[in-house]
């Protein structure tokens, strides 16, 4: 439950859109497509257990 | 103090995510996402401790113990919804917001009824 998360995102969408020009512009526009979406999932995997977690607090704090 | 760390929490994602959404937008949506996430949980630690308060007061007075439950749970769900609608907001898609949000007031509705029960059944004694 820290910041850090915040800033790992940022990082893989820099990396992956960096990652998607040069790969344009060699030519292989369908690994640039690959790679978006490998980054798009990771970030995904990170994101779900964070917001899980969030909301199994928010239940037994609520008692929803 | 714990408002400056949220301020520069939110600040500091709200500069990334508007990079980000030239370049490549879901990022920013995932961004925002993983703020609201982190701005929420100290929302949620910080609500506890008000929790705490509510339940000293009702054990001082003989307040009905599920009225109190009942409260709660409205104000939990308030938030939750809030919390998606925003979202769904942030990436533009109203439609599924005011669906979220729909089901939220009806569900706030569907909680309260057992007061609204007890209210109707006193309001009945009082008048036979």
């Amino acid at each position: 439950m820290s910041v850090n998360i915040i800033f790992k995102i940022a990082a893989v969408g820099i990396l992956v859109s960096v990652l998607g020009q040069v790969l344009k512009h060699s030519g292989r526009e369908e690994q640039a497509f690959l790679t978006s979406l490998a980054g798009l999932i990771l970030v995904l995997f990170w994101i779900v257990p964070y917001i899980y977690e969030l909301f199994e607090t928010i239940k037994e704090l609520f008692l929803i | 103090m714990e408002i400056l760390q949220i301020a520069m929490i939110g600040i500091g994602a709200m500069t990334m995510a508007i990079y980000l959404k030239g370049v490549r937008p879901e990022f920013s949506m995932f961004i925002s996402l993983a703020a609201c996430t982190v701005i929420m949980f100290y929302i949620v630690t910080k609500l506890s401790q008000v929790f705490e308060l509510f339940r000293y007061f009702q054990s001082l007075i003989p307040l009905e113990k599920d009225y109190l439950l009942v409260l709660i749970k409205m104000i939990g769900i308030t938030y939750v919804t809030e919390f998606s609608v925003n979202i769904c907001k942030d990436g533009g898609y109203q439609a599924i917001a005011s669906q979220i949000e729909i089901f939220g007031k009806i569900s706030v509705l569907a909680v309260s009824i057992p007061v609204f029960q007890a209210l109707l059944s006193l309001i009945q004694e009082m008048f036979r």
